[in-house]
């Protein structure tokens, strides 16, 4: 660790954070194979299905887990409610990713502990974990008990729509996961913003 | 003073009756020993009253007393027959030498009467033959063993059912040693001036409550009495509706019942292998059949007026659960046990041989409730000459597509005004009655979880026509296109995924053609659209990888 890093993320979040990436990859290769039945990842087709379920509510719980760290450590509003402030450096934020980065440009946003986030992480972190995992969770859970909600399956819309939807926010994971790996290699070096999830310190750009 | 004024009336109005009476006897000497509920002669003959009376005297009204009696006799099949009450009742001592039954039916043999000795012994003629018979049943048990009041009524609703008594039985048969004594009685009669027509039908008792109206269970056991009501179709066996028989497959078949009853044991193999030797022949090697263990009317009731055909997958596993009552518990590996079973037959399983098929019954929920699609939906709306699946079957090419069937929904939903809507199962299209072969119970989800299980390429629309269900062809993609509101009840875990030859056709198509794989396609777009995003995202990302070490950052 270096003396110009700075300690961005919490302990509790890196847990989550692991965690969480782990049950999200487990949920991934299990889901397509499910979706997928003819692609054989896990030939235990039984323990496929085992998995994503146990996978899911263990995700499930380390949601949780993450509601009750931000109620912990604070700062879930300055951190995933975007700003006005947040709204105009997206141009510029966008421009860098896009064409600054190439010529050498410095990120406009420069992570501290007040604000980990910019404003284009800030949109896409908060969709995923205040829109798009309540609903895969709780899409899932039902899947996970179907005789248990067999009368709210029933009055909006049968098995087939909660599929779509619990398929459609599975995309958005999916979509998510590819553009979130990526831009995990950003950093100063390619896996500095990994090791700063790992170690909770960013090194600061020189 | 009141009741001594009415002493007095009395005494007035039968003094001149009483006096009168030796005079009668003094001419008719015959009747000394008349004894009609101790009435004087002008109770009947009133205008005898004053003597010398008239030579011809009116013939008296019976009726005047036994008003009920004679109006139940006027409806009675002996009146018809122009008997009279004094056809059995001698009027001046009817106690002693009224006629009994056997008295003109000397020799009824009831031949037609299944367990005639039985009912003969059990019941009087009145019982089963008048109009208004009625009777009880008392059921005594006695052991020295005791037996509780919870023992016999589990549920708690103060009455012993069928159920509940058959449990008993068993309890009782087990029971070595501290033996149980049974005795039922069944009382039942009836008015013997309401003779009917007809005696009451088997139905009457074995269907309906029509003469015995309660059962009650005495209980003398461990030197305690108890009593409670008992259901009468514990002691009176159930027997099929023989008025809906016709409605059954082997009833329009033209099977009479006496074809298979050739005695009052219970139906052999042997009388199913009559007429179906062909599926007897298979049966009889397999495990189910060996030593007798199953016999064919164990699972196939004959009286039913569904025939196996028409049960969806629920109702065929209800028949294997009577046997095999711990299934869902036998099959705990299998996920969502209970909602496989919703839509799945055993046979689809553990009968490898069976021809397996996705059949889609039409439903119609109205506010009455969900019900089966039934031929007169179609006559209320389209008339009696029209077959079901021509009105479907637009195009003619005996199979249904997915632009054909949304629109016969519709319209149907407007003349039931409920919402109609398909029930998907996978049941078995061909039964081969061998379920010996227990190693292809391989638990493989992939079996029916894949694009190659064996029921995709073998899907049906059950439609009713005049004859009874007729399955029709669906063409492969018709689930996939059914909205969600139609196909509410059924969904296959992977079944909506979209398959490379449907990227292909789409590609390849054109025109019309292209706009109705687009339709076919429905769920299938959340993949189509979902894996071209990832794909589309993935290749920005290995464009952004390329600049990066182009421009060496």
């Amino acid at each position: 660790m270096t003396n110009n890093s700075v300690p961005l993320h919490p302990f509790l979040i890196r847990i989550w954070h692991w965690a969480n990436a782990f049950l999200v990859l487990v949920l991934v290769v299990t889901g397509a194979q499910l979706r997928f039945t003819d692609l054989v990842i896990i030939p235990d087709y039984g323990l496929v299905v085992a998995l994503h379920k146990y996978a899911g509510y263990a995700l499930t719980v380390f949601f949780l887990f993450w509601i009750v760290t931000y109620v912990i450590v604070g700062g879930f509003t300055t951190h995933y409610i975007i700003s006005l402030k947040d709204i105009r450096s997206i141009p510029g934020q966008l421009s860098y990713y896009i064409h600054g980065l190439f010529q050498g440009s410095t990120n406009p946003f420069v992570p501290s502990p007040e604000s980990r986030f910019n404003a284009l992480q800030k949109l896409a972190y908060s969709f995923i974990m205040i829109v798009a995992m309540p609903i895969i969770i709780i899409t899932g859970i039902i899947f996970g008990n179907i005789m248990d909600f067999y009368g709210i399956i029933r009055s909006t819309g049968g098995i087939r729509v909660l599929d779509a939807i619990h398929v459609i926010v599975g995309y958005v994971f999916l979509i998510y996961l590819i553009v979130h790996l990526y831009m995990a290699t950003l950093g100063r070096t390619p896996f500095s913003h990994t090791k700063a999830m790992f170690t909770g310190h960013e090194e600061e750009f020189k | 003073m009141r009741r001594l004024f009415l002493a007095a009336l009395v005494f007035l109005f039968f003094f001149p009756l009483c006096a009168a009476a030796q005079e009668c006897i003094d001419c008719h000497e015959k009747y000394q020993r008349v004894d009609h509920a101790k009435l004087k002669c002008v109770a009947c003959h009133s205008d005898a009253k004053d003597l010398p009376h008239a030579e011809k005297l009116k013939k008296p009204e019976c009726a005047s007393c036994h008003r009920d009696a004679v109006r139940e006799h006027g409806t009675s099949v002996h009146a018809g027959k122009g008997l009279t009450c004094k056809s059995c009742h001698n009027v001046h001592t009817p106690r002693g030498q009224t006629k009994r039954c056997v008295d003109c039916h000397t020799s009824v043999a009831h031949r037609k009467l299944p367990s005639a000795r039985k009912h003969l012994a059990e019941m009087n003629c009145a019982g089963c033959h008048a109009k208004t018979a009625q009777g009880h049943i008392d059921v005594k048990v006695e052991s020295k063993q005791m037996v509780t009041r919870d023992v016999l009524d589990k549920d708690g609703n103060k009455s012993v059912d069928e159920k509940e008594w058959k449990d008993f039985l068993a309890h009782a048969q087990s029971v070595v040693g501290n033996g149980f004594r049974i005795k039922r009685v069944y009382s039942a009669t009836g008015s013997a001036h309401s003779i009917g027509p007809r005696a009451v039908s088997c139905n009457g008792c074995h269907v309906e409550n029509k003469v015995f109206r309660k059962a009650m269970l005495e209980m003398n056991t461990g030197g305690q009495r108890t009593r409670i009501a008992l259901d009468l179709h514990s002691v009176i066996p159930r027997l099929p509706i023989v008025d809906t028989y016709r409605l059954t497959a082997h009833g329009k078949g033209g099977v009479a019942c006496s074809d298979c009853h050739v005695s009052q044991k219970r139906i052999d193999d042997h009388v199913c292998a009559k007429c179906h030797d062909k599926v007897y022949g298979v049966y009889k090697g397999t495990a189910h059949a060996k030593g007798g263990a199953t016999k064919c009317t164990d699972c196939h009731d004959p009286h039913k007026v569904k025939t196996y055909r028409e049960l969806g997958a629920a109702e065929r596993v209800a028949v294997c659960a009577r046997c095999h009552g711990d299934y869902i518990k036998q099959h705990r590996w299998l996920p969502h046990a209970e909602l496989h079973f919703m839509y799945l037959e055993c046979s689809t399983c553990h009968s490898p041989l069976s021809k397996k098929s996705m059949v889609f019954h039409i439903n119609v929920q109205t506010k009455d409730g969900k019900r089966r699609f039934t031929r007169d939906d179609i006559t209320a709306a389209f008339g009696e000459s029209k077959y079901t699946r021509d009105l479907i079957d637009v195009n003619g090419d005996e199979r249904i597509a997915p632009s054909e069937i949304i629109p016969f929904f519709e319209a149907m939903e407007r003349t039931t005004k409920g919402t109609v809507g398909i029930e998907g199962s996978i049941v078995v299209t061909d039964i081969h009655h061998d379920y010996s072969q227990v190693q292809k119970r391989d638990k493989v989800c992939t079996t029916c979880h894949s694009n190659d299980a064996p029921f995709y390429q073998s899907m049906y629309l059950a439609v009713p026509e005049m004859e009874g269900l007729f399955y029709m062809p669906v063409k492969g993609t018709v689930l996939a296109a059914m909205p969600s509101s139609i196909a509410l009840n059924f969904f296959l875990l992977g079944e909506t995924k979209a398959r490379w030859s449907d990227i292909t056709a789409l590609v390849g198509a054109r025109g019309e053609v292209r706009d109705e794989i687009v339709k076919e396609l429905g769920f299938k777009w959340i993949d189509i659209l979902g894996i071209f995003l990832s794909l589309a995202v993935l290749f920005f990302v290995c464009i952004h990888i390329v600049f990066r070490v182009v421009f060496k950052r």
